[in-house]
C-alpha cells in the first residue's frame, strides 16, 4: 500500500535516532519519579499540575497521575477561573484524539463535567453533541456509547425531562446507516421498556407493529447479521410486546414472523443448500413462546434442534441440552 | 532480459544519488530529492534515442513515463500543438480544427464528424473558446483500479485535482432511477420488497467474492449474466438492469457472466475506498489532464518532448526516423505510434473494426439536479430497449457541470456514447439526448417546485428522502421550454479493441519486426508498433494493460513497470485534524451465544437467553 | 501556512533550476530527508509580517519548455512565476520577454505575481566585461510590465532568498485583500474534492458498504 514510509537510514541517522530514543526514555523516568515523589508529599501547585500534564501526555494510562491531577485541581479549585475548566476539557479532548482507547481519559472528562462550577445544563448539552460526533466517526465505540449514556442521564436529571424519544430516534438513525450497529440495537432494547413504562408512547400497538416491520425489514436485508437476530430474540419475548398486544394479536405477530423466518430459511436452503442457524434458533424461541402460551399444535422444535446440530456440530452438547430440557 | 542486463534507471544513473545499496535485485528504486531538476538539459535535439513515441494519448503517455523511470531515453512527439491526441481535452477552437482535420483527411480512426456551434457561442460575447474543455474520449476513474494505483505511485496525482462522482442513474420507463447499491440504501429503501432486499444483498455479498464460489456461477459461465441474476438470485428486472448497466456498465443484454461479474465487482469494491462514492474524475478535463500529468512525469524522468512534430518516415533497417521539419533521429530500439499520428504512405496501420459513436453537447443548463450534493458530475445509463429508438445497445451519458471547471457556470457538458453500429447509432444517441432533455425540462420547470411526494415517512415516523428523485411523478408533463445547446458534435471513432475487453498481446505481434519479410514496399511506417485507439469503455481500465503490453514489447518484461518508489513526502500539515480512531471495544466475536446483556454496559436488558 | 504554486520559465541554460536548487537546498535539513519525489519541489519561508509562513510548490519545466511544449497543466492555477534570463547572454532578455507574454496569455489571473530574474551575477562581478544585459534595461521593462525584478547569482546564492521573499510578500498582500473581500466571493466550492494523498482509503475492507 502507498503511504508506507521507506527511508534510507544511513548508519549515522540510525545512531542519531537511538541516542534520541535513549534520551527520551531517561527523561520520562526522571519525570515520573519527580511526579510520584511530589504526589507522596501532597504538593498541589500549578507547577505540579503542569508536571502531570507532561506525564499524561506521554502515558495516559497512568491512573494514579490522573488521581493526583484531580487532587491538585480540588485543592486549587477556589482560585480557578472558568477558562481553566475549559482548558481541562480541551486537554482531555486532545488526549482522546491521540489515545482513543484509554478509559481514564473518558473517566477524567466526566469528572471535570461533574465538578465544573455549577455544572450547567449547557455544558452537558454541548458534550452530547461532542459524544455524538465521536460516535459518528466510529459508531461502535463502546467508550463513547457508555459516555453518551452518562451525559444523557445527566441532562435528564438536570432538566427533569426524559430524552428517550430523541434517543430512540438516534438509534434508528444509526441503524439505518449501519444495520449491524450492535450498540444501537442494544440501546433500543433498553429504551423501549422504559418508554412503555413511563407512558411515553402514545399508540403502543402501532408502535409495536411498526417495530415488527422494522425488524422484519432488517432480517430480510441481512439474515446473517447477529445484532438484528439478538434484538429480535429480545423483542419477541419482552413483555412490552406480550402485554401490549392482545393474545390473538401476539399469536398472529409470532406466526407472521415465523412465516417470514421460514421463508428466509427456505430461500437459504434453496440457494446454498444449508440452513440459516439464526433462523433455526429464533424459530426455536418462537416455538418456546408458543408452547408457553399453550398453543400446542405441531411443534417443530425437535426438528429445528436436530438441524442445528447438523449444521453446527461444535455446539452439539449445548443444543442437546436444549432438546432434553423439554 | 534480466534486470542486471538492463540499462540503469534514472535514479541509478544520477550521480548525486548518495546511498549505494541499490544493487540488490528487486529493491524498488528510490528517487532522490531533486529529481529532474539538477542537470541542465542539452539544448539540441538528441541524435539518438532508445524509444520514439508518436502521440500523447493516455496509453502513450503512461508508457512514456514508465519507460523514462525505467531508464529509457524517450523522445515523445505529437503532430498536434496540444497534448492528449486521442485523449485530448480541447477548447472550442481546437475542436473546430480537429473536426476539420477529421473531415479533410480520411483515416481509420475517426469519421463523419459533424459540429454545430450556436450563435451565442460563436459570437464570443458571453463565452470564450477556452472556457470549455471538451474531452475526445471522456473517462471515469474507479477508486479501486490499476490506473489509480499508478497515479499515486508515480506521484502524477499531485499534478491533478480529483472530484467524486456518486450519482448513477438508470433510465427506465421514461424516468431516471437513482441507484440503490449500499446496504444502507437497500435497508431504508421503501420501494423494494422484502424478498428483493434479501436477494439483492445476497447477490452483493456473492459478487464480492464470486471466484471463491464456482458452484454458483460455473453453470452460467457461457451464458449471459442476466440468466444468473434471474434464475439463481431471483432478482427483478429493475435491479437486474441497475446491476448490469449502471453498476456493471455493460453494453448489452448478451454480456457474459464472468466479465459482467468482474465489472459489477469493480464498482462495489471501489465504493468507500476514498469515501461513499465509486468513481472519480479529474478536474479541468479527463484523459487530457491525465495525459499531461504522465507526460510531465516522463519529462521529469528525462524524456524529451516536442509538440507540432510528425514522424514522416521510419527506416527499420537504418533505424532512422525522419520528421516533418526535416530533422532526423536514430531510434535504438522501438518506434511506437498512435494510429492517429500517421503520415501519408502508412500502410501498416492495423484495422480498427469496432465502432464507438459519440454525441457531445454543451447545454446552457447547470444540470445540478442530476448531481449528488456538492458534486458536479453524474452518469446516466440507458439500458437496451429503454429508448424510443428501441436501442439494442446501451447508451451511456456522462454529464459534467461547471464545478469540474470544464465549462462555465450555468452550462454543462453531456457526453453520450454507444457501441451500436452504422446509422442506428445516431438514432439511439438522438433518442437518448431527447430523453435527457425532456427530463431536465420537467425537473427544472417552476410549476413543479413544490411537488409532493419527494419526502416519505418511514415505519417509525422518520423522514426518508424518496430515492426516486427524478422524473417519475412528472411523467405526463409536456415540456414547453427548450434547452439551448451551445454546441453539438457527432463523430464515429474506430478502435481495434472490442467492448468489454482489453487489448490483446497478439495485437502488437502482427508485423512490427523489422527483420521479417512483412515489410511493405514504399510504406513509411514499416517496423513501427502501433498503439491501440481508446475503446468504448467509459472507465480507464484498459489503459494500464495496453501500456504494459507495449512496455513489455520494448523492455522485455513488465516486471519493473513503474517500479519506482519516490521517497515519502513530508506529512501534509493542514487544517485537517487527524481522524479520531476509536477501537471497537465492543467485540462482536463469532460466538453466536453472546447476549445483548453480557456487554459491559451496566444496565442489563433483561433475559436474552436461548 | 499559505501555499502557492510557483512556476519557472525562461530558456534552457539560463539557470532556472540552479536558482531553485539554491533556494531549496540551502535550508535543507540533513536529518529530515523528507522529499517530494518527482512531482515538484517545495520550500517554505517565513515573512516578517505577521510571522506568516509561505510554502512554495515549485514546478520546474522539466525540459518541456525547450520546444515550447509546456502543457496547460503547467500554467494552471499558478500564483507566481519566475522568469529567468542570463545577464551574460545578450538575447536572453528578449527571450524572457516573450516568456512573459506567453505567461500573460496562458494565465488569466491578474493577481499572478511575476518576478523577472537575471542570473549569473557572479560572472559579471568577476569580470564586468561579461555583462551583456544592462540592469537598467531589464529594470525598465520590469517596471513597465509591473514585474518584480532581481539580479541574482545561483552560484553564490546572492539575492536568491530575496527573490522568494519578495514574491512571498506580494502573494501575502494579495491574499490579505482576498480574505478581506471574502464576503464578495460566493465561496469557491471545494465539495466533492478528493485528495488522494490526505484521504487515504477510508477502509481496508472493500466490502464495508454492503456486508
Amino acid at each position: 500500500m502507498h503511504g508506507i514510509k521507506r527511508r534510507q537510514w544511513t548508519e549515522e541517522l540510525l545512531k542519531q535516532k537511538k541516542l534520541q530514543d535513549q534520551k527520551k526514555i531517561s527523561e520520562y523516568r526522571d519525570l515520573t519519579k519527580t511526579v510520584l515523589d511530589k504526589k507522596r508529599k501532597e504538593i498541589y501547585t500549578l507547577e505540579t499540575f503542569d508536571l502531570t500534564t507532561q506525564v499524561l501526555k506521554i502515558n495516559p494510562e497512568f491512573n494514579s497521575v490522573w488521581n493526583y491531577r484531580r487532587d491538585i485541581i480540588n485543592s486549587l479549585r477556589d482560585g480557578l477561573a472558568i477558562e481553566s475548566w475549559e482548558d481541562e476539557l480541551n486537554f482531555t479532548m486532545a488526549q482522546m484524539k491521540v489515545f482513543p482507547k484509554v478509559y481514564w481519559i473518558w473517566n477524567h472528562r466526566v469528572w471535570i463535567l461533574n465538578n465544573y462550577p455549577n455544572s450547567p445544563l449547557k455544558i452537558w448539552q454541548r458534550e452530547l453533541v461532542i459524544a455524538s460526533k465521536v460516535l459518528e466517526m466510529d459508531a461502535r465505540n463502546y467508550h463513547a456509547w457508555h459516555y453518551r449514556r452518562i451525559i444523557v442521564n445527566e441532562i435528564e436529571k438536570i432538566s427533569g425531562k426524559s430524552m428517550d424519544k430523541s434517543e430512540l430516534e438516534y438509534t434508528t438513525l444509526n441503524i439505518n446507516q449501519n444495520i449491524s450497529n450492535f450498540s444501537s440495537w442494544h440501546q433500543r432494547a433498553k429504551l423501549l421498556p422504559r418508554m412503555f413504562s413511563t407512558d411515553e408512547v402514545m399508540d403502543k400497538k402501532k408502535f409495536i407493529n411498526d417495530e415488527v416491520s422494522y425488524i422484519t425489514n432488517a432480517m430480510f436485508t441481512d439474515a446473517e447479521d447477529q445484532s438484528v437476530w439478538l434484538y429480535i430474540k429480545w423483542f419477541i419475548k419482552n413483555e412490552i410486546v406480550s402485554k401490549t398486544l392482545s393474545g390473538d394479536e401476539y399469536q398472529k405477530m409470532l406466526k407472521d414472523l415465523k412465516n417470514n423466518i421460514l421463508a428466509i430459511n427456505e430461500d437459504e436452503v434453496e440457494f446454498s443448500g444449508v440452513q440459516n442457524n439464526w433462523c433455526l434458533k429464533i424459530l426455536i424461541v418462537i416455538e418456546d413462546i408458543e408452547t408457553s402460551l399453550g398453543i400446542t399444535n405441531t411443534s417443530n422444535k425437535t426438528e429445528y434442534i436436530e438441524q442445528l446440530i447438523e449444521a453446527d456440530p461444535l455446539r452439539k452438547n449445548r443444543y442437546m441440552h436444549l432438546l432434553n430440557k423439554h | 532480459m534480466s534486470r542486471a542486463e538492463r540499462r540503469p534507471s534514472m535514479a541509478e544513473r544520477r550521480n548525486s544519488f548518495l546511498s549505494s545499496p541499490m544493487q540488490s535485485v528487486g529493491t524498488p528504486l528510490v528517487v532522490p530529492h531533486l529529481a529532474g531538476i539538477e542537470d541542465p538539459l542539452p539544448d539540441t535535439t538528441p541524435e539518438k534515442v532508445d524509444v520514439l513515441i508518436a502521440g500523447t494519448g493516455m496509453v502513450e503517455s503512461v508508457l512514456a513515463a514508465a519507460l523514462s523511470w525505467q531508464g529509457s531515453n524517450v523522445l515523445h512527439i505529437d503532430k498536434n500543438d496540444y497534448y492528449g491526441d486521442t485523449s485530448a481535452t480541447l477548447t472550442v477552437d481546437q475542436l473546430k480544427q480537429w473536426v476539420n482535420d477529421i473531415n479533410s483527411n480520411s483515416s481509420k480512426c475517426y469519421e463523419n464528424a459533424k459540429l454545430y456551434i450556436s450563435k451565442t457561442l460563436s459570437q464570443r460575447n458571453k463565452y470564450q473558446s477556452r472556457d470549455f474543455g471538451i474531452d475526445l474520449s471522456p473517462k471515469i476513474l474507479f477508486a479501486n483500479s490499476d490506473l489509480l494505483s499508478i497515479l499515486i505511485k508515480s506521484r502524477v496525482h499531485q499534478y491533478l485535482e480529483f472530484q467524486s462522482l456518486s450519482n448513477f442513474h438508470t433510465f427506465e420507463n421514461d424516468s431516471f432511477e437513482k441507484l440503490t447499491n449500499s446496504k444502507q440504501e437497500i435497508f431504508t429503501d421503501q420501494s423494494l420488497s422484502l424478498m428483493t432486499k434479501r436477494n439483492l444483498m445476497k447477490f452483493i455479498k456473492f459478487v464480492l467474492k464470486w471466484e471463491e464460489q464456482p458452484e454458483i456461477w460455473k453453470p452460467y459461465t457461457d451464458r449471459p449474466i442476466i440468466d444468473l441474476l434471474l434464475e439463481k438470485f431471483k432478482l427483478e428486472r429493475e435491479q437486474i438492469f441497475e446491476l448490469i448497466f449502471s453498476i456493471g456498465l455493460c453494453y448489452n443484454l448478451e454480456s457474459k457472466t464472468v466479465g459482467a461479474l468482474q465489472r459489477i465487482r469493480r464498482y462495489l469494491t471501489s465504493f468507500d475506498v476514498y469515501g461513499p462514492f465509486p468513481v472519480l474524475y479529474s478536474k479541468y478535463g479527463g484523459p487530457g489532464e491525465l495525459s499531461q500529468g504522465f507526460c510531465r512525469s516522463a519529462a521529469v524522468g528525462g524524456a524529451t518532448y516536442k509538440l507540432n512534430l510528425q514522424l514522416v518516415s521510419y527506416n527499420p533497417t537504418t533505424k532512422e526516423a525522419t520528421f516533418n521539419d526535416g530533422s532526423k533521429v536514430k531510434v535504438e530500439e522501438k518506434v511506437i505510434m498512435s494510429p492517429t499520428q500517421t503520415a501519408s504512405d502508412s500502410k501498416n496501420v492495423p484495422d480498427q473494426p469496432y465502432e464507438v459513436h459519440r454525441l457531445t453537447c454543451i447545454a446552457e443548463k447547470s444540470c445540478s439536479q442530476w448531481f449528488a450534493e456538492g458534486e458536479s458530475a453524474a452518469i446516466v445509463v440507458f439500458p437496451p430497449n429503454s429508448l424510443k429508438s428501441n436501442n439494442r445497445q446501451v447508451v451511456q451519458a456522462f454529464i459534467l457541470g461547471s464545478g469540474t471547471e470544464t465549462c462555465p457556470a450555468g452550462t454543462s457538458i453531456w457526453y453520450l456514447s454507444t457501441t451500436e453500429t452504422g446509422s442506428r447509432a445516431e438514432l439511439d444517441l438522438d433518442a437518448a439526448l431527447e430523453a435527457l432533455e425532456v427530463s431536465l425540462i420537467r425537473e427544472t420547470s417552476t410549476e413543479f417546485e413544490n411537488e409532493n411526494g419527494i419526502l416519505e415517512f418511514g415505519p417509525n415516523g422518520e423522514s426518508i428522502i424518496n430515492s426516486v428523485k427524478l422524473g417519475k411523478s412528472f411523467k405526463e408533463y409536456i415540456p414547453r421550454d427548450k434547452i439551448q445547446f451551445l454546441l453539438k458534435l457527432y463523430y464515429t471513432q474506430y478502435t481495434s479493441t472490442p467492448v468489454f475487453d482489453v487489448v490483446k498481446d497478439e495485437f502488437f505481434n502482427r508485423k512490427h519486426d523489422a527483420n521479417q519479410e512483412l515489410l511493405i514496399p514504399g510504406a513509411s511506417d514499416n517496423g513501427v508498433i502501433f498503439s491501440s485507439m481508446p475503446s468504448a469503455e467509459i472507465s480507464y481500465d484498459e489503459v494500464v494493460t495496453s501500456a504494459k503490453v507495449l512496455y513489455e514489447k520494448i523492455v522485455g518484461s513488465d516486471d519493473d513497470f513503474f517500479d519506482v518508489d519516490f521517497e515519502e513526502d513530508e506529512v501534509p500539515t493542514g487544517s485537517r485534524t487527524a481522524p479520531v480512531e476509536y477501537e471497537n471495544t465492543f467485540e462482536e466475536d463469532d460466538d453466536e451465544d453472546i447476549e445483548m446483556s453480557n456487554s459491559n454496559v451496566e444496565e442489563a436488558v433483561g433475559e436474552m437467553e436461548i | 501556512m499559505l501555499q502557492f504554486k510557483l512556476v519557472l520559465l525562461g530558456d534552457s541554460s539560463v539557470g532556472k533550476s540552479s536558482i531553485v536548487h539554491r533556494f531549496v537546498k540551502d535550508s535543507f535539513d540533513e536529518f529530515r530527508e523528507s522529499t517530494i519525489g518527482a512531482a515538484f519541489l517545495s520550500q517554505s519561508i517565513k515573512l516578517d509580517e505577521d510571522d506568516t509562513v509561505i510554502k512554495f510548490e515549485i514546478w520546474d519545466t522539466a525540459g518541456q519548455e525547450r520546444y515550447k511544449s509546456l502543457a496547460p497543466m503547467y500554467y494552471r492555477n499558478a500564483n507566481a512565476a519566475l522568469v529567468v534570463y542570463d545577464i551574460t547572454a545578450s538575447d536572453s532578455l528578449s527571450k524572457a520577454q516573450s516568456w512573459v507574454e506567453e505567461l500573460k496569455n496562458k494565465v488569466a489571473d491578474d493577481k499572478l505575481v511575476i518576478c523577472l530574474v537575471g542570473n549569473k551575477l557572479d560572472l559579471c562581478q568577476e569580470d564586468s566585461g561579461k555583462r551583456s544585459v544592462e540592469i537598467s534595461d531589464a529594470k525598465q521593462y520590469a517596471d513597465e510590465q509591473g514585474l518584480l525584478f532581481f539580479e541574482v547569482s545561483a552560484k553564490t546564492g546572492e539575492k536568491v532568498n530575496d527573490v522568494f521573499k519578495s514574491i512571498g510578500e506580494s502573494l501575502y498582500s494579495y491574499k490579505k485583500e482576498e480574505l478581506l473581500s471574502k464576503s464578495e466571493q460566493n465561496g469557491t466550492n471545494t465539495h466533492g474534492q478528493v485528495d488522494l494523498q490526505l484521504q487515504k482509503p477510508a477502509t481496508s475492507d472493500p466490502t464495508s458498504c454492503c456486508t
